[in-house]
């Protein structure tokens, strides 16, 4: 799925090899997924993990994938928040946030690890995510969220979003 | 390569060179991406010279403008903090910068390409900073992305495989 430098067309004949090559592999090779936080995810009193739905890319084993975005979020300086990035067994990589305050572990290579980040008293804020998975089996790579200790309510808003783009191999 | 936006077909449409190079090389090359991963970890002990982030580079033209981003995952001790650069080719222009994760800047953007920005470290054992820039290349050449201590200090500091650039190169 390597980039071809696209070729200038001519009325000429061209080959099954051309289209493959120009079409096929430079459109796979650009590829990218861009996906939304279809509802709010509203965690009251709690520390478990809930999917933040839409927010999902699916590989196959031994795909390489890299994808950035954002968490907006609002919580309370008690409950903070946490988020994580659960990919199919086997499956390998990164991932981590930047956010305006200080991150006691901004990244993890552990899928399922918690990345945690401090609220200011009900100060709508945002993640900036990051990461990369080399899938080990077929399925699909997606963020869950939850506060960090469980006390009142935070809300993962809508409108969160991610882009991903396949690495090519 | 500016992007044009793509027409609707209709039968029995005569479909000839022109279309092909307008909504297919054009378009492609417009939204080209290269996706750049670092492969090795970088380790500095008590080394304050910058060495590549080997993977986190890219190819550019002589003329051509290219914007990236860049996440780069690390961790150094609070005294030796961290320092990153980009190099380019002779003649380059441009600007670059980083934004951390609520840690203090020393240096947080440059337009000479070579020169450090830095960022204090919390200390923690997992850092993350996202890098940027945007370029206009002076010459054939690599865009490539370096790091290392900002302070040398005898103890461990790392930039971790996986980190990876996204980049764009910007229409004509």
């Amino acid at each position: 799925m390597a980039w071809t430098t696209p070729i200038t067309w001519a009325a000429s004949v061209y080959d099954d090899a051309d289209f493959n090559a120009q079409i096929r592999d430079n459109q796979n090779f650009l590829r990218r997924i861009s996906v939304r936080q279809t509802e709010d995810a509203v965690i009251s009193a709690s520390t478990t993990f809930e999917n933040l739905e839409g927010l999902k890319f699916y590989g196959l084993a031994g795909e390489v994938w890299t994808f950035v975005g954002s968490i907006f979020w609002v919580s309370n300086a008690t409950a903070d928040a946490k988020w994580t990035l659960q990919a199919p067994k086997g499956s390998t990589g990164i991932f981590g946030m930047g956010h305006s305050l200080p991150i006691a572990a901004s990244w993890s290579t552990t899928f399922g690890t918690a990345i945690a980040g401090s609220a200011t008293t009900s100060v709508e804020d945002t993640f900036s995510i990051s990461g990369l998975v080399t899938f080990g089996r077929r399925g699909e790579a997606y963020l869950q969220g939850s506060q960090n200790t469980a006390s009142g309510s935070t809300t993962f808003y809508d409108y969160s979003y991610l882009v991903a783009w396949r690495v090519p191999s | 390569m500016a992007w044009t936006h793509p027409i609707n077909y209709a039968k029995g449409a005569l479909i000839d060179p022109t279309h092909l190079n307008t909504y297919l090389r054009d378009n492609m090359k417009d939204i080209y991406t290269v996706i750049a991963v670092q492969t090795e970890t970088l380790l500095k002990n008590n080394n304050a010279s910058f060495s590549n982030l080997v993977g986190m580079s890219f190819s550019v033209l002589s003329g051509e403008v290219w914007s990236f981003h860049a996440w780069s995952y690390w961790n150094s001790g609070s005294v030796a903090d961290a320092k990153w650069t980009v190099t380019a080719p002779a003649a380059s222009t441009g600007r670059f910068g980083l934004a951390g994760g609520g840690q203090a800047l020393t240096a947080a953007n440059e337009t000479t390409f070579g020169n450090p920005i830095a960022i204090a470290s919390s200390g923690s054992s997992n850092q993350l900073v996202n890098l940027a820039a945007y370029i206009t290349a002076g010459a054939n050449g690599t865009i490539q992305l370096q790091a290392a201590q900002n302070t040398a200090t005898a103890a461990d500091s790392n930039w971790y495989l996986n980190s990876f650039i996204i980049a764009h190169r910007v229409s004509a």
